[in-house]
């Protein structure tokens, strides 16, 4: 049991941080033109009316979250060691902040 | 009015409604880990303090699943519809607020996992800090995504 606790805190870590970037620098694996039905790869506008990149920045975020959280409960386990638990909300806080900076700031 | 946007102005309402469900639960639980009663109560903010927490984890993680998922499918009619015209009449903050509101929800979905874990029995006493502090973090979330999404349904009404 002591994988899943790993696998759990680093997802929620690593995916807020991940999402944070994402949102910045367009990291959207895809998009998706509402007005026109089109889906297309990466972070692109669509042929006509608003473009919306969300969808693919929750996957963008949830696969490299999954694959470092895969990776990290995997690693070999030192009975002395336990994750350091409160990264699962300080780091979650933390990108609530910065996506808050980014939105006002930014202007993401 | 076409039949499909019949379905999503009920899909909405039914956002709305697991929504409020789920605001609910997330605050009983963040009054309940923060202000704990243990000894018999008879009034009713005691009756709110003396809940058990643990027995709504799994309400909690299924309605912000359905909220999550349900809100995700209006989302792209909002954004041709609502968004416009909150672009039109200068809503900046509104608009803002709920960009907001999207990637905090997104943030607060990669908690689950750890969520469900620090609420599992028997509850570990060492991780009663980082339980409170997820939980809060959760119920924040879901008091933003509740008056954001109430807020810009006023200003927009359902679209009928």
């Amino acid at each position: 049991m002591r994988r899943f606790p790993v696998f759990a805190i680093t997802f929620a870590a690593v995916f807020s941080v991940i999402y944070c970037f994402a949102l910045h620098y367009g990291w959207a694996l895809f998009s998706y033109g509402p007005a026109t039905g089109e889906f297309m790869w990466f972070s692109r506008p669509a042929t006509s009316g608003p473009s919306m990149h969300w969808y693919g920045l929750v996957v963008t975020s949830g696969i490299i979250a999954a694959l470092a959280a895969l990776i990290v409960s995997f690693l070999p386990a030192d009975p002395g060691k336990r994750p350091w638990k409160d990264i699962a909300w300080l780091l979650p806080l933390g990108s609530m902040i910065a996506v808050a900076f980014l939105i006002v700031v930014a202007g993401d | 009015m076409s039949h499909w946007h019949d379905i999503l102005i009920a899909l909405l309402i039914l956002h709305g409604i697991a929504a409020f469900l789920l605001l609910g639960a997330l605050t009983h639980q963040v009054i309940c880990v923060w202000a704990p009663v243990h000894a018999r109560v008879s009034n009713f903010v005691g009756h709110l303090r003396a809940v058990a927490g643990a027995d709504y984890v799994g309400a909690i993680i299924v309605l912000y699943i359905v909220t999550f998922v349900l809100g995700a499918i209006v989302y792209p009619d909002f954004k041709i519809t609502a968004s416009n015209v909150l672009v039109e009449k200068h809503f900046v903050k509104s608009l803002d607020s709920f960009e907001f509101k999207e990637h905090i929800i997104a943030i607060g979905l990669a908690l689950l996992p750890a969520y469900w874990y620090y609420w599992r029995r028997p509850l570990v006493p060492e991780h009663a800090r980082t339980r409170a502090m997820v939980t809060t973090l959760l119920t924040f979330i879901a008091w933003w995504g509740f008056i954001t999404g109430h807020v810009l349904n006023n200003i927009r009404g359902l679209g009928v």
